[in-house]
């Protein structure tokens, strides 16, 4: 008797998937030339790998990337995990990290905006800063908007300090501690990323997602 | 008259003209995660004939949420149980009163528990909806995501408060709040039910267009043919309950939805 209505159960589909949005903002100075910018291209090529394993983060996921070299660069503005292809990144010029850190917030608040219009539930956006430098432009204002949107809970900012990396000025630029990459680990650092993006776009409501320890790929002080 | 959880209260044939059936099932990623069902639902009968039925979702980041929305469900029911002996709202401001001050009882009780566990107020965080069923009116109050829909004679759908999505996808308001009168949606919706369906945050969107507040009929048509069939025997009430049981665990609801899942169904007793 019971099961003959059940069976006649139809679900709503109208409902947009929820998003999760993350820049990737990486330094291709001319200082990352030779290993660095290949092993970090490699490193991307891992992580779409990794995001593409999971049907939901798949969905879910999106990635954008802004690159800050010669000039600061929309290399990919956000598409769907799935869609996502990694292209090899280039390297070259000067490392104008204020600039790019301001585009990158542009970008996320863009986003939302267009989620806000379509009605798109998303999760707290992420920036992930990658650098092997220290900042030749003014960086000072970018840090300070950046303090305020952790404060008012707008973005989660993560910065990874590549071999020479200036790890004090990375510190005044995030609230979180900025994490030192192992040698040119790109490649684990891509996968735990990935891991972590894929844990939060499976979160519910209510759940504060714990993230994995960055070990095997950040250097322990 | 005491409150009951999960089982009807009476012993004997249900003398309400409401029939209620209702189940919590565990989430896969419950499971997965080894962490328990954070649902929790109840209902009683007032002695009048009214049924009020509570609803709450444990948060998945506090430590005691089943504790938590255990606590919300028992306090918000005993509440209006308790106010009810002493008066009955005869304006509408007198029902939202009694509504607001269910879930302020509530608050309180959770409140007062934390503070003699030395636990902070957010390890019990819980949504909580509760919903006064009587002939000629459905009184609700709804903090945090969960839902209510209202079927007239005529057969439309209402959802009568909007699910509250706090600002990001996994984000939502609870009964600790500490701007309850802020917070809490209260909705008088004056009318006589066919149907009631309560439910948590995890069949929301099988249900309806969360964005539009708006009711899938397909989705309830069913369950609500369901309820009407349902017998006025508490073995009956057993069975079905089951069933809904087992609906809920089925694959093709685990497959759209990963998170807890509570679904109360009220129907009219057809005397």
């Amino acid at each position: 008797m019971a099961s003959q209505h059940f069976d006649l159960i139809k679900f709503d589909t109208t409902n947009p998937e929820a998003r999760c949005p993350c820049v990737l903002l990486v330094d291709v100075s001319g200082s990352m030339t030779g290993a660095p910018i290949d092993e970090l291209n490699k490193g991307l090529v891992a992580f779409q790998q990794e995001l593409q394993q999971d049907d939901l983060a798949a969905l879910r996921v999106e990635v954008a990337i802004v690159s800050f070299g010669h000039t600061v660069r929309v290399e990919q503005n956000f598409i769907s995990a799935h869609e996502f292809i990694a292209q090899p990144l280039r390297s070259g010029g000067n490392t104008p990290m204020g600039e790019a850190i301001n585009l990158a917030l542009e970008l996320v608040r863009m986003r939302k905006e267009t989620y806000k219009q379509a009605g798109i539930p998303y999760y707290r956006p992420w920036i992930f800063l990658l650098t092997d430098g220290a900042p030749t432009d003014e960086w000072r204002s970018a840090a300070q908007r950046i303090q305020a949107e952790e404060a008012s809970k707008a973005v989660a900012f993560f910065a990874v300090g590549v071999q020479k990396a200036d790890m004090k000025v990375l510190a005044q630029i995030t609230t979180r501690q900025p994490l030192q990459l192992q040698g040119l680990k790109f490649r684990d650092m891509f996968v735990w990323l990935s891991q972590s993006l894929t844990t939060v776009s499976h979160s519910q409501v209510g759940q504060q997602v714990p993230l994995t320890s960055p070990t095997g790929w950040s250097v322990v002080e | 008259m005491m409150p009951s959880l999960d089982h009807p209260s009476t012993a004997t044939p249900n003398p309400s003209r409401w029939r209620c059936v209702g189940a919590s099932v565990m989430g896969v990623s419950h499971q997965r995660d080894a962490t328990p069902c954070q649902d929790m639902f109840g209902y009683c009968h007032l002695p009048t004939g009214e049924l009020v039925v509570a609803v709450a979702d444990g948060a998945g980041s506090a430590l005691l949420a089943k504790e938590g929305a255990q606590m919300v469900v028992e306090g918000v029911l005993a509440a209006v149980t308790a106010r009810w002996a002493c008066y009955r709202p005869a304006s509408r401001k007198a029902w939202r009163d009694l509504v607001y001050q269910a879930f302020q009882a509530a608050q309180q009780g959770v409140l007062h528990h934390a503070a003699q566990a030395h636990q902070p107020p957010r390890a019990y965080a819980a949504t909580l909806l509760l919903a006064i069923i009587s002939q000629d009116m459905v009184a609700c109050g709804l903090v945090g995501d969960c839902a209510i829909v209202v079927a007239t004679n005529a057969g439309d759908l209402q959802s009568l408060c909007k699910p509250q999505r706090g600002l990001y996808a996994n984000t939502t308001y609870f009964a600790t709040h500490h701007d309850l009168k802020q917070q809490l949606d209260v909705q008088l919706w004056e009318g006589s039910a066919r149907h009631v369906a309560l439910f948590t945050d995890g069949l929301l969107s099988l249900a309806m267009n969360i964005e539009q507040n708006q009711p899938y009929a397909p989705f309830f048509a069913p369950l609500f043919a369901f309820a009407t069939d349902v017998g006025n025997t508490v073995n009956e009430e057993a069975v079905a309950v089951q069933a809904l049981t087992a609906f809920l665990d089925s694959n093709r609801v685990n497959q759209r939805t990963h998170d807890d899942k509570t679904l109360v169904l009220v129907g009219q007793v057809n005397r």
